[in-house]
């Protein structure tokens, strides 16, 4: 179970959140909606201990395995799709190309370094990277955006069947995403 | 997998021959105003250096010179090469040491070379003079180009290296290197051409005996131009072909942290 409790959160001046709570069961699956700034990356990043609240409680177990895909891709350039892929994981590592071609990774462009990859396929290659470092949770920051709506299918079916027992957190601002990986949609205030 | 590193430049014929074309323009006027003056001992023909040089290459001292200053140099060199990117890993770690270092540094970059000279030559001699001096030349600017290397890694990759859980090990290969390797490259080119020069000119004030410096030193005691030229072009020759090779093996690693990126991460 990992818990946010009467959680205050500014940047400066800006207050992002304002005694907010969220309850994340252990193998649920949850999509963070609202607007723009609403604070649903901050909530992100508390859950991954990247930054601390102001004021309130955050509840994680202690050395929680996180798969996260970014606001930004945050792919190293010059390693190619299978090499980032490899990097977070433990062997067998075939399971990186595996994924990879089914997400449509496959032949010289699993082989091109990462810089050299359209915005798709770089968002791609994140998600496969966060889905095959074996996490205990799922963090997703509008991970399909910039996909296009042909692979988009593929991509979503290989995240549910990836996310299986696991804990998944989605930011989001697509209801039907939402719908297609059957997260419980929370909103987040303003 | 294929390597990542960017594909060389193709060699440019054109400006090539245009280098060597205007290297050729510049030594036709100096044979020209050599023969003009007609003074060997004002102005020593480009010719009459050349000669002198392969008649000083034939006799063992010219390389027991050159070695010995070579040996010198490049253990200044490559000691501040370490001490230096030691130390710009420890600023960032620990930033009482950045503290501590940045006045050394700036010290060193404004103090006139000939100041440390003679300091050095009070506190340990003549024989290892330049190899104290190339360190001292060589040591801010390799400090502070790694410094400013490691300080420019993207703070997001080092964060999701810290989410995945990537290692230390890793995340010095694939986040940090690729920052600093371009800087390093940078400082060491600098480096190199002032650890030459303040090397030989630390060994001609304090006539390091069987050095390079000294010869210079006794070339001008005894008017003897040609020798100055010919000596000068001696440090010109190993000092470059030396930045050649130190700068082709530092691409080599560029390239082969490139390909073990892609075979092995």
């Amino acid at each position: 179970m990992t818990e946010l409790k009467n959680v205050y959160k500014s940047y400066g001046a800006q207050q992002v959140l304002s005694g907010f709570s969220l309850a994340l069961e252990n193998g649920s699956r949850t999509a963070l909606m609202g607007r723009s700034g609403s604070g649903k990356t901050t909530v992100l990043n508390l859950i991954m201990s990247l930054i601390k609240p102001d004021s309130g409680e955050v509840i994680i177990k202690k050395g929680t395995r996180f798969g996260t895909v970014f606001q930004e891709d945050r792919l190293i350039e010059g390693l190619c799709a299978e090499a980032n892929c490899r990097l977070v994981m433990k062997p067998p590592y075939d399971r990186a190309n595996e994924l990879l071609s089914r997400l449509g990774i496959s032949g010289e462009l699993s082989k091109k370094p990462a810089g050299e990859l359209s915005g798709g396929e770089r968002r791609r290659v994140a998600i496969a990277r966060a889905l095959l470092c074996d996490p205990e949770m799922i963090i997703l920051d509008e991970p399909f955006k910039g996909i296009d709506a042909q692979t988009l299918p593929a991509v979503i079916s290989e995240t549910d069947l990836a996310a299986r027992g696991k804990t998944l957190v989605l930011v989001t601002h697509s209801e039907e995403e939402a719908l297609a990986l059957s997260c419980k949609i929370v909103r987040v205030p303003e | 997998m294929t390597a990542s590193i960017s594909k060389d430049k193709k060699p440019d014929l054109k400006s090539f021959i245009y280098r060597l074309a205007a290297v050729a323009f510049w030594i036709l006027v100096w044979e020209a105003l050599a023969r003009y003056v007609g003074s060997d001992l004002i102005i020593c023909a480009p010719s009459a250096a050349l000669k002198r040089l392969f008649e000083l290459c034939a006799t063992g001292g010219f390389w027991s010179a050159v070695a010995f200053s070579s040996l010198r140099i490049l253990t200044g060199f490559f000691s501040a090469l370490i001490v230096g990117c030691v130390s710009a890993s420890l600023s960032v770690k620990f930033s009482l040491i950045k503290i501590l270092l940045q006045p050394i540094t700036s010290v060193i970059k404004a103090t006139p070379v000939a100041s440390f000279i003679i300091l050095a030559i009070i506190w340990f001699g003549s024989r290892n003079l330049s190899m104290f001096i190339s360190f001292l030349m060589v040591f801010p600017v390799i400090y502070l180009n790694v410094l400013g290397g490691i300080e420019s890694a993207d703070p997001k990759l080092l964060e999701m290296a810290r989410v995945f859980r990537i290692g230390r090990l890793r995340t010095l290969i694939y986040i940090y290197f690729p920052e600093v390797l371009p800087f390093l490259a940078s400082g060491c080119s600098v480096a190199l051409g002032l650890c030459w020069k303040s090397g030989v000119a630390a060994e001609v004030i304090g006539i390091s005996s069987g050095s390079v410096g000294e010869r210079l030193y006794k070339a001008k005691l005894y008017f003897e131009t040609g020798d100055l030229l010919a000596w000068t072009a001696v440090i010109i020759i190993v000092s470059t072909l030396f930045e050649k090779l130190f700068m082709l093996l530092l691409g080599l690693l560029s390239r082969k942290i490139g390909g073990v990126k892609n075979d092995r991460a």
